[in-house]
């Protein structure tokens, strides 16, 4: 198609893409009790009487406004799934892979829902044993949010 | 690459996030586009692409015809000057232009073209631009192989 050599020209180029967001009310109090108090904190449906979390001013299966009835979650859960980690997972406040590779692991807590968080434990025979689980908190340095939590720990019962 | 931050807004249970991420790009220009951009980079020419049986010159050139959808190979070189079809200004603020604004884009029929390239237009102020004015183009000393090796386009020499 061209006379000489074909030169092909491509476009490499890193984008960044900036952002900033408000957690507004509801996110915003259950990051200001994970930061100040080392606490999950969800709101409960005035319809179905569901724990929401993360908190919402909507609950996601009434479609009605959920209200402020603050209940805590407790630290302790029971693990339903988990992955063994092979990639250490992609930390989305970034998009680079987070430093230290931690199972990630579908909790049931005491209280009734399910969250997303990181296992302790890293062996993939010792994972298979892990039922029971605490929440281990970080003791300095809590910003607010999820990773106030460092991971959960295996525990007895 | 930097880091993220929260914030806590003074006094409330509201906090505020903001960092940014990083996407990696590649971009491919193809074999019609890559002969383009490096004869503006090279030869400081702007080139078209011809279609014989429809007898229309794409800017910027393309490999298939619009028209009869034929594959195109007849590279042509058009003139640096043209005429401006039409225009916006533009006042708003994004990450991804090359300029601050108010920036100027048009779209430019140049000299033996039958279709518009879109570029900034330059060494003219917002309320003076006209469909229709002449316009040239101003290329960069330093040049790369992308369409920004036209600086932008600007107000034409009467004549």
């Amino acid at each position: 198609m061209t006379d000489n050599a074909e030169e092909l020209i491509h476009v490499e180029y890193t984008q960044p893409w900036r952002y900033r967001w408000s957690t507004g009310k509801y996110i915003g109090k259950a990051y200001a009790e994970t930061k100040r108090n080392k606490r999950l904190m969800g709101n409960r449906c005035s319809k179905c009487q569901e724990i929401v979390w993360p908190p919402e001013p909507v609950c996601p299966r009434c479609k009605v406004p959920t209200g402020e009835k603050w209940v805590e979650l407790g630290d302790t859960g029971t693990v339903l799934q988990y992955t063994y980690q092979v990639m250490p997972m992609w930390d989305p406040h970034v998009g680079r892979a987070r430093a230290h590779p931690h199972p990630s692991a579908n909790i049931r807590m005491d209280s009734g829902c399910h969250i997303m968080h990181r296992l302790e434990e890293t062996d993939p025979e010792k994972l298979k044993k892990v039922k029971r689980v605490k929440a281990v908190w970080k003791e300095e340095g809590r910003q607010g949010g999820m990773d106030d939590i460092l991971y959960f720990r295996a525990i007895d019962g | 690459m930097e880091g993220w931050t929260i914030e806590q807004l003074e006094g409330k249970d509201v906090f505020v996030i903001e960092g940014q991420v990083a996407i990696p790009n590649n971009y491919s220009a193809g074999i019609v586009g890559s002969r383009f951009l490096v004869e503006l980079r090279d030869n400081c020419r702007i080139m078209g692409i011809r279609c014989p049986k429809c007898d229309r010159c794409y800017v910027p050139p393309k490999s298939t015809c619009m028209e009869c959808f034929g594959q195109l190979t007849e590279f042509v070189e058009v003139g640096k000057s043209g005429t401006l079809l039409t225009f916006t200004v533009d006042h708003h603020t994004t990450p991804v232009q090359t300029a601050s604004p108010p920036n100027v884009y048009g779209i430019i029929k140049l000299d033996g073209a039958d279709t518009g390239l879109l570029h900034l237009i330059g060494e003219v102020d917002g309320k003076a631009v006209k469909s229709g004015m002449r316009l040239e183009a101003v290329f960069n000393e330093e040049r790369r192989g992308s369409i920004l090796d036209i600086k932008y386009f600007r107000p034409a020499e009467a004549g």
